[in-house]
């Protein structure tokens, strides 16, 4: 019992990180309609960012986090602004246009990674000692970067809300004619979207390789179970995204406890084929929009 | 108004095409077997991987290309067939050709349920999704003992490069032509039909489903021989090589960079990328996917179509239209046929009795009774979002109604597909001109045509006829949106001719049309109600229909307001205040 | 005094299908004018190309003495052209309130509370909906929101697509007569309409739209009872199809 207790608690903390990597999918996804294939591998170039800076200057993931954020911002502005711009996404094949570039550009980060940084798994021992609330042992390090990603993904939801930039991308999301018709210059509003999402990948990668080691080929693993999240939780709903994160925690975990982590990654895949296939508007049944 | 007609496009027959492209894969083949003999092994293993490529794009290409599903997960059934053809050898001890077909066998027939699963998908979703079948297959395959699990198992291989060099060669060479051949087939046209607009193929009697999972077939059978043979040359078998993504990454590079859609794309593409990737891979190997990735993006971005969209398309480089050109039609060849068996049915051949259908909280229809009899004409008008183009969906089997039922030749629509009504007899143009853009005026109406005819001969004099009828027959090469706009809509309401329809459905079909151009129409909708077609026309303005039209039924906010003859109706205060408002008598002009 | 919109002779269309052949006119400061015709007349299209959405390849069109054609629809909107879209396009997860502020992003806080509060007289239903959700207005008050929210950009020309559009007639009415306050205040409106004579009571000056071309023009008054004008719409005694494709008069 007091096991089963463990890996729920477990499975909720972890959900809170689940969330914080596919909230920068979902956040694109909401206003540009498009899924970042790179998505994985920026996260995995977070991470990575952070073990150099762990490694050579030993900032603890709590400093690299805002860094690696920082940086994957720029390299987000940078894609959008200098390349994914150009596809116009009015026409019907803009689309699978702009899948088809975001599948190369997956392939260009990650193969700069690993010439970068090798191809070994890696990852930051971090507060790895544990504490015990009654017969549960909760990981030090897992409830730190839960706590980080939480605020994380609250910080940019109140961004959303709150800020006039933040209005402003949640109108595109809505209606993008709309937003035009407001006088709002939705090409900049698109490149700071991407920007920031391509940004919580990268912070949610600082702190994940605190907890897992991963490797640069990781990345496609990683956009899939992003994608599966928001594809679960409905495609641009912040509430169906959490929800959807907690859930998706508490099974890997046991998954991964009862079936070993070869069947865990399996299961990952066959959650997102049956979401796909038997409930594309997600857990919650409508898309609701950011 | 006749434009200045252009030089006509000349083509070479069907026929001289085919055996132009057969020679030159022919050529390309015999170069191949030749560089392979040579007895030089790191030539043989070059022309192996080349055509190896060329095959796996080939594959690709009819999934992703002809039918516009594009996939991330192709390789699925590469690993599928590797590993089918290895355990064939290694536990069933078959010799290698029988193995191979076997495992292909195989993995087409699992590709079936797979390709009924996956295909529910469109876009974006389906390219995910077979992404996330190769992984599943990759990590079951991690399981898999028998073939040693993760770190994989040597296969017994061919002796040298120069066996499976020449054998891939020829398979390769003969996938090709294969796709060749298919371009001209019923099922080609019907793909690429799919790939430009489901709906309208549908809507022209085009089982899609069918199609759909007839094509993911074939890129699988071609994707598992690739897996056979590639294990037969290397000897050795793991999973992450099996299903490696750089394959799938280098499968669509090659389409994408030769021209996505064509035969010759995968082809020059496929020799292309791989000897680039052969070259990267000497010279760079560690940056090798950097290049790969950074020139699909720039593919995606600048050149969509490939190298093929470069070259001129024209004269005996352009895609033949299928079964063209449309010979000389002779008077009184083929009168328009309409089905008989309808016709002898009593009463009306369409009825909707308290139609509805809600979206949301509105209704937008609402409890709407119609009926029309073979050979009559009904005319529905109402003004913009007045339900008219829902009613049709309805009518169609298009949507699904709330309420009320729709009955066709007294059987009720409720749960039949729409190709199958269309097959039936149920024939619809739509609002927004839906014509198939890749497919030329000839191929628009064919489709149909083969629909309602299963011999050839059959169907190419009916799509002959038609457009002999129309005044479509000089433009019969030409792309639809080469056509000014009257005559594309002549081109949909002869496509939905051609299904040779009980019940015809017009959605505004004469909008934009010049005076001749609907005369001409009037005339071909009397021949087909002379012979029992019931029409039901849609049009915002009457007088495109009123000479026709025995009855106007009027709609406004999803409910019929009136009823009648044309001139009853045109001069109904009541329909003139839907139109253009009420007339608010009171209300004092807002300004002087 | 000089126009604030010119139209020169405009040809535009979608893709490869041509919409609109040939069409000019001005509108001055503070002028009204209605744009009527059946569906597919071009009435949306030319709206449409004001704004930029549809590429205009042939003619041009000025605002205020500026060339519109390299200029994407935010920066047009920036210059002062409000836009109401067919449609609406409001922001559904926004409230009322949101939704109108949005459509001053560029102006104060100052200002933009200024002009809340004079798009408020306008529409006063909307005072009591300011926190409600636009998806769950109904459609008149949706159409008030966009209305206002063009509005909130203080724009000097006004241009409203087919504001009527699945709206019941009492609404449509009570839509019109709101919009009268905007009368001699200097700012120009262009509505593009179905419902011809809610439109042609409301505006000065009309443009009876055919496949494209300007069929009729005049003042409003005098064409609102012209027979010419519902034979536009729904068409003649019905005999012989109508020499579509020929302008009238």
């Amino acid at each position: 019992m007091a096991t089963f207790a463990t890996l729920v608690v477990l499975g909720l903390l972890w959900g809170g990180v689940y969330l914080l990597m596919a909230e920068g999918l979902n956040l694109i996804y909401g206003v540009m309609k498009v899924v970042n294939l790179a998505h994985g591998d920026f996260i995995v170039l977070g991470g990575l960012l952070a073990l150099t800076l762990f490694g050579r200057y030993g900032l603890s993931p709590v400093v690299a986090f805002p860094l690696a954020a920082a940086l994957l911002f720029v390299i987000g502005a940078a894609v959008q602004g200098g390349v994914l711009e150009r596809i116009p996404l009015a026409k019907p094949e803009g689309e699978l246009r702009t899948l088809l570039a975001t599948f190369g550009l997956s392939y260009v980060v990650a193969n700069t990674s690993f010439l970068i940084w090798g191809s070994q798994f890696q990852s930051i021992p971090f507060l790895q000692s544990a504490f015990a609330v009654g017969p549960i042992a909760v990981p030090q390090g897992l409830l730190a970067c839960s706590l980080l990603a939480a605020a994380l993904a609250v910080a940019v939801h109140a961004w959303l809300r709150h800020t006039a930039v933040g209005r402003a991308v949640r109108a595109t999301a809505q209606s993008a004619l709309g937003a035009a018709a407001c006088g709002l210059n939705v090409r900049r509003l698109r490149i700071v979207t991407f920007a920031l999402g391509a940004a919580m990948a990268g912070g949610a990668g600082a702190l994940v390789i605190a907890l897992v080691p991963f490797q640069t080929s990781s990345g496609g693993d990683l956009t899939v179970q992003a994608f599966t999240l928001i594809a679960l939780g409905g495609l641009g709903s912040y509430l169906g995204a959490w929800l959807a994160a907690e859930l998706l925690g508490i099974t890997e975990v046991m998954a991964q406890y009862y079936l070993g982590s070869d069947a865990a990654a399996a299961v990952i895949y066959l959650v997102f084929i049956a979401v796909l296939v038997f409930r594309p508007q997600g857990l919650l049944g409508r898309t609701m929009r950011i | 108004m006749s434009a200045a007609r252009a030089a006509r496009p000349r083509f070479l027959s069907d026929r001289a095409q085919f055996a132009l492209q057969a020679a030159l894969l022919g050529v390309l083949a015999a170069s191949g077997l030749l560089i392979a003999g040579q007895g030089n092994g790191y030539a043989a293993q070059l022309v192996f991987n080349v055509a190896l490529s060329v095959l796996l794009a080939t594959g690709w290409n009819v999934i992703g290309g002809m039918t516009g599903y594009v996939s991330f997960g192709q390789v699925s059934f590469f690993g599928l067939g590797a590993y089918a053809a290895a355990i064939g050898v290694l536990h069933l001890a078959l010799p290698w050709p029988i193995a191979a077909l076997l495992a292909t066998a195989a993995a087409t027939s699992l590709a079936v349920p797979l390709g009924l699963i996956m295909l529910r998908l469109n876009g974006i979703f389906f390219a995910l999704g077979m992404f996330g079948l190769a992984r599943i297959l990759q990590i079951a395959a991690n399981g898999l003992n028998i073939t040693g699990g993760p770190m994989g198992t040597t296969v017994p291989a061919a002796e040298g490069p120069a066996l499976p060099a020449a054998v891939t060669v020829v398979i390769a060479a003969a996938a090709a032509g294969v796709v060749a051949a298919l371009m001209r087939t019923r099922l080609g046209l019907r793909l690429m039909a799919i790939r430009d607009d489901p709906v309208a193929a549908e809507a022209a009697g085009v089982n899609v489903w069918l199609a759909k999972v007839a094509a993911f077939c074939i890129g699988a059978g071609f994707a598992a021989i690739g897996g056979a043979l590639y294990v037969w040359n290397i000897g050795y078998l793991d999973p992450s090589s099996a299903f490696a993504g750089t394959i799938e990454l280098q499968t669509v590079l090659m389409v994408l960079a030769g021209g996505i859609g064509t035969v010759w794309g995968p082809v020059g593409g496929g020799i292309l990328m791989s000897l680039l990737g052969t070259v990267l891979w000497a010279r760079f190997p560690m940056e090798q996917q950097i290049v790969l990735g950074a020139l699909t993006m720039l593919i995606a971005v600048a050149l969509p179509g490939g190298l093929m969209s470069l070259l001129p398309r024209r004269g005996w480089m352009a895609r033949p239209p299928i079964w063209g050109p449309p010979r000389e039609a002779s008077e009184g060849a083929l009168p328009l046929a309409v089905r008989v068996a309808v016709a002898d049915t009593p009463g009306p051949v369409l009825v909707c009795r308290n139609l509805g259908k809600r979206f949301g909280g509105v209704a937008a229809v609402d409890g709407v009774d119609l009926e029309v009899a073979p050979g009559e004409v009904l005319a529905v008008i109402g003004p913009n979002g007045a339900g008219k183009s829902t009613l049709f969906n309805l009518l169609s089997g298009f949507a699904v109604p709330s309420t009320g039922e729709v009955e066709f030749a007294g059987c009720k629509i409720a749960n039949i597909r729409p190709y199958v009504l269309a097959r039936r007899g149920v024939a619809r143009t739509f609002q927004t001109s839906r014509l198939f853009p890749t497919l030329s005026v000839w191929e628009n109406v064919l489709l149909a045509a083969i629909s309602r005819h299963r011999r050839k001969a059959h169907a190419v004099a009916a799509a002959t006829e038609l457009l002999e009828r129309m005044g479509l027959r000089e433009d019969w090469a030409r792309l639809p949106q080469g056509l000014p706009p009257g005559r594309r809509r002549l081109l949909e309401i002869a496509r939905a001719l051609a299904l040779e329809p009980s019940v015809l459905l017009l959605d505004e079909a004469m909008a934009g049309m010049t005076g001749p151009e609907i005369a001409q129409v009037h005339q071909v909708l009397r021949a087909a109600a002379a012979r029992g077609c019931a029409i039901v026309a849609i049009e915002h303005v009457l007088p495109a229909i009123a000479p026709l039209a025995a009855r106007v039924q009027v709609l406004d906010f999803g409910r019929t307001i009136a009823e009648g003859a044309p001139a009853e109706v045109l001069h109904d205060p009541t329909v003139i205040a839907a139109y253009l408002g009420t007339d608010m008598a009171g209300t004092e002009f807002a300004h002087a | 005094m000089p126009d604030l919109l010119r139209l020169d002779a405009i040809h535009a269309g979608y893709g490869g299908m041509p919409v609109l052949h040939g069409v000019g006119f001005a509108l001055a400061p503070g002028e009204t004018m209605a744009i009527v015709g059946a569906n597919g007349a071009g009435k949306t299209t030319l709206l449409r190309a004001i704004m930029g959405e549809v590429p205009i390849t042939a003619g041009a069109v000025w605002f205020a003495g500026r060339a519109l054609a390299m200029l994407p629809m935010h920066a047009r909107v920036r210059l002062g052209i409000g836009y109401c879209p067919e449609g609406r396009q409001l922001f559904p997860m926004m409230s009322v309130a949101e939704n109108l502020e949005l459509g001053a992003a560029a102006a104060t806080r100052a200002e933009r509370a200024a002009r809340l509060e004079r798009v408020l007289t306008i529409f006063p239903k909307l005072q009591r909906l300011r926190g409600r959700l636009c998806g769950v207005l109904s459609g008149g008050e949706q159409q008030m929101v966009a209305v206002g929210r063009a509005l909130m950009g203080a724009p000097r020309l006004l241009l409203l697509d087919e504001p009527s559009t699945g709206l019941a007639p009492r609404v449509v009415q009570e839509l019109y007569e709101s919009l009268r306050a905007l009368l001699g205040t200097g700012m120009a409106i262009l509505v593009a309409e179905q419902n011809a004579r809610a439109a042609m009571r409301f505006a000065a000056k009309t443009l009876v739209f055919e496949d494209g071309r300007i069929a009729l023009a005049g003042a409003s008054a005098a064409l609102l009872n012209d027979r010419r004008v519902i034979d536009a719409y729904i068409g003649a005694g019905g005999t012989a199809p109508a020499a579509a494709g020929q302008g009238r008069i």
